[in-house]
């Protein structure tokens, strides 16, 4: 049984594996729009993986993210624009607001125990909240927004060709996914699973639930807010519309959902098949209409292979490699 | 045969509950199933209603098969459980438990006659009309479950467990109850842990154990068998 | 600040209270006898208010009128989604259904910028211009109508559900599935009827309002955010305490907007429900 799974998982890591080389050479044979759509996909497929932590993993409908994201993207923008402060640094100020603020309101909402919708509606609130925050606060450029002048160089975080933030997303990708792994394998992924399954028997064996609810929120500010700089940088243009933006935590559940909540696989196979897709329909056929594709998808999915597409592919694996004698 | 169950096995997911079982209820009879806790006796009763579906097996009722029916049509055809438990609606009064007892579609044109009748088999529940049902007291519930079971004109009526959790006292009244009316000539296959209680009243008794059918027979005969005495009547 | 102008701005969040507890209304009924929470049930009512606009530039018909139309094409709409989608995953859980709606939210909000374009809209009816005072106080008509015929049928709704053989069987699925069943009620009959009048509410609300709220194809998910918010205010599954919590966050909103204003003021109702859900969990009607 254990051998069956870990020759599944070496087959799945070989399979990584060429995916990253290719990826790795396709920016040579790739136009500027594709390299840059490609580069946004990377950002999403960290984001969605961010997310996996608190809402895959431990059973949370968490619609906190777009002020994590808001949090790094104008923590980072205004300081370099009024302070001259490099994005490198600034991203770390956006990450500890924004494990700040989630602890805050995750204390809060954990400790008295709230239902999960209710939980998921505050959440709504909050976000809904930061983006009105971005609207009225003159510092942070109102509904007009904040553009980042384009001046390359490494200390801005601001790069001559848009192929180094393909590879930087890239990297970026990988080590969430990394991370997200070592959780999996470690003893906050195994309490979170517990969490989800059952929240009242796991806080019964022990298990300090509030803790690491908090711990793995912590862990999905903290990454996201980077990843809302990246976003600044690469766009070189924030407002509350886009970096606030309840789309893109919406869109990060239904890759995740496509590929299969709590996996950690999941966000990577959710993300590169939707978001392609989705930018193919938008250049090439309407803006708009590629949301309309996800929703549908997502809906198909669903009914046909409720948990998504890495379960289901990993149940098909095994049952073949059953059916064929060894 | 007004009731006529056939080889029915049945269970959640992959676990098996209930295995081959055959009973047959013919009109006007009282019969008990005696088991104890396990035993099959509520899945027995869930597959009969329908709400949960057999693996294998066939269902008739006047020698029609209901196996294939929705849960409301069985209920249409005269086939009324009383829940284990109770089941009652917590949050509405007496009557509205009493009236949705009654809203089938034999039953619905019956329901002041009904009305009347079930508060003088239980004139306690006429005074407690306008009550919550989740404020009763246990006896006083299971009477509305009876008397909600009642309003549904049952031709047969399956009573899961209406000792379960009363005083003796309340077990004699509600049981008495249900002689006048097993007197009157409805038809009653009840399922009960209380061994006694079930082979003082009921005509005939089948024994399910570990979801198969061990022993049955008239309940005379039950009571006056070695095994029996052993394992259920502790003599 | 004068106290006619408190009063005035009461009222107006009265009468836009009783649409905000119609809408809740929905979610409540469907929540209490499926357990299933639809992330799209705003995106209906933006789907009822551009039928509006579609048929006023098309035909020049006034919304009230439309209402005749929008109240049984979305009913008719509620029964194939419930048929189609819903059905499907009445045992999956929460978080499955939250992604199936919020599929959903994409399809409808993207499909109406789509048709629509992405500009602010609003239709005038026919009592738009009407004013009716009372001493110092005035009301739009649209204003009274919309709080007559939506906390009407409100009231007549909670009316139905108590005291009719229709309410009662939604009350008894609400509390016991399988013992309503066992009463003989098609639950599967009335969940649908349910999930479709739910839908159908929201085709008279947006009829109501097409004058009162601006609409843009985004909007359904800041109404669908209200409607829960209304459902979780009235404690769960509380039908009265839905109404109340609907007048409520209309008062909220109106207080917001008359003394802070502007997109600050707009945070008011979110406020009072952070701090309600804080200090009172269970909502204002609920049981402990």
């Amino acid at each position: 049984m254990m051998g069956e799974n870990s020759r599944t998982d070496i087959k799945i890591y070989l399979g990584l594996l060429v995916l990253l080389i290719v990826l790795l050479l396709l920016p040579t044979r790739l136009s500027i729009t594709w390299t840059r759509t490609f580069a946004m996909v990377f950002l999403f497929i960290y984001w969605a993986s961010a997310w996996n932590i608190i809402g895959g993993m431990a059973g949370e409908i968490n619609f906190l993210h777009p002020i994590f994201i808001g949090a790094g993207a104008y923590s980072s923008t205004v300081l370099y624009i009024n302070f001259g402060v490099s994005p490198w640094v600034g991203m770390f100020l956006g990450a500890a607001i924004a494990v700040v603020l989630g602890l805050v309101i995750g204390w809060i909402c954990y400790r008295s125990g709230l239902p999960h919708l209710s939980f998921a509606l505050i959440c709504l609130g909050f976000s809904h909240i930061g983006e009105i925050i971005a609207l009225e606060w003159d510092l942070l450029g109102g509904s007009r927004g904040l553009v980042i002048r384009p001046a390359p160089g490494l200390a801005n975080m601001q790069f001559e060709t848009i192929s180094t933030y393909y590879y930087m997303g890239l990297g970026m990708a990988v080590l969430m996914v990394g991370i997200c792994h070592w959780i999996s394998r470690n003893k906050l992924g195994y309490y979170l699973k517990a969490i989800k399954h059952n929240e009242t028997a796991s806080a019964a064996i022990g298990i300090d639930t509030v803790r690491y609810r908090l711990l793995a929120l912590a862990v999905s500010a903290f990454f996201c807010a980077l990843g809302g700089t990246f976003y600044a940088q690469l766009v070189l243009y924030i407002d509350p519309h886009s970096a606030v933006s309840i789309t893109a935590v919406i869109s990060m559940i239904l890759f995740c959902a496509i590929g299969g909540f709590g996996t950690v696989l999941g966000p990577v196979v959710g993300t590169l098949i939707l978001m392609p897709i989705g930018e193919v329909v938008r250049l090439y056929v309407m803006t708009g209409f590629h949301l309309i594709i996800y929703g549908v998808l997502v809906i198909v999915v669903i009914l046909l292979s409720p948990h998504g597409l890495v379960p289901w592919f990993q149940s098909r694996m095994k049952k073949t490699q059953e059916e064929s004698p060894a | 045969m007004l009731v006529s169950v056939q080889d029915i096995t049945a269970g959640y997911g992959s676990v098996t509950v209930i295995k081959n079982i055959s009973l047959e209820v013919d009109r006007g009879e009282w019969v008990a199933v005696i088991g104890g806790n396990g035993a099959g006796k509520s899945t027995l009763f869930r597959v009969i209603s329908g709400l949960v579906r057999p693996r294998s097996g066939k269902i008739y009722f006047e020698g029609r098969e209901l196996t294939a029916l929705p849960p409301h049509e069985i209920v249409n055809k005269g086939i009324i459980q009383v829940p284990e438990g109770r089941m009652l609606f917590p949050k509405m009064n007496v009557i509205d438990n009493l009236l949705l007892g009654g809203r089938n579609r034999r039953a619905r044109n019956n329901v002041n006659e009904s009305l009347k009748k079930v508060y003088d088999l239980f004139p306690i529940l006429e005074k407690r009309a306008s009550q919550e049902a989740g404020t009763l007291s246990g006896g006083e519930q299971q009477m509305l479950a009876t008397a909600r079971g009642l309003m549904a004109l049952p031709r047969v009526l399956l009573l899961d467990e209406p000792s379960l959790g009363l005083a003796p006292l309340m077990v004699r009244e509600i049981f008495n109850s249900l002689q006048i009316l097993n007197k009157e000539g409805m038809t009653i296959l009840m399922v009960e842990q209380n061994v006694v209680v079930s082979l003082k009243n009921a005509e005939r008794a089948y024994v399910l154990e570990n979801g198969e059918i061990v022993m049955s027979g008239s309940s005379k005969d039950l009571i006056n068998d070695d095994r029996t005495k052993q394992a259920y009547l502790g003599i | 600040m004068d106290i006619t102008i408190i009063a005035q701005a009461l009222i107006q969040g009265l009468m836009l209270g009783a649409i905000y507890g119609l809408i809740g209304l929905g979610i409540t009924m469907v929540y209490a006898i499926t357990g299933l929470l639809n992330f799209a049930h705003g995106d209906f009512m933006a789907i009822a208010m551009y039928l509006c606009l579609a048929l006023f530039t098309h035909f020049n018909m006034d919304p009230y009128l439309s209402s005749l139309i929008a109240v049984p094409a979305l009913f008719v709409l509620g029964l194939m989604v419930y048929h189609f989608l819903f059905r499907r995953v009445l045992k999956a859980e929460l978080l499955m259904v939250v992604q199936l709606t919020l599929g959903m939210v994409f399809i409808i909000e993207s499909s109406l910028l789509l048709t629509f374009t992405a500009d602010y809209e609003s239709v005038p009816n026919i009592l738009h211009a009407v004013r009716f005072s009372l001493g110092p106080l005035s009301v739009s008509g649209s204003y009274l109508a919309t709080f007559l015929v939506g906390g009407g049928a409100g009231a007549a709704l909670y009316w139905v559900l108590q005291k009719t053989d229709l309410g009662r069987q939604i009350r008894a699925i609400s509390q016991n599935k399988d013992a309503a069943t066992l009463m003989g009620i098609n639950t599967t009959r009335i969940q649908m009827i349910v999930f479709a009048l739910a839908i159908a509410l929201l085709g008279l609300s947006g009829s109501l309002t097409t004058s009162i709220l601006t609409m843009e194809p985004y909007m359904g998910l800041e109404l669908t955010l209200f409607a829960f918010i209304v459902f979780v205010m009235g404690g769960v599954g509380n039908f009265l305490g839905t109404l109340v919590a609907g007048y409520l966050l209309g008062i909220a909103d109106a207080m917001g907007s008359l003394f802070i204003g502007g997109h600050l003021g707009a945070m008011v109702p979110y406020g009072l429900f952070v701090l309600l859900l804080l200090f009172r969990p269970q909502g204002i009607l609920g049981a402990k």
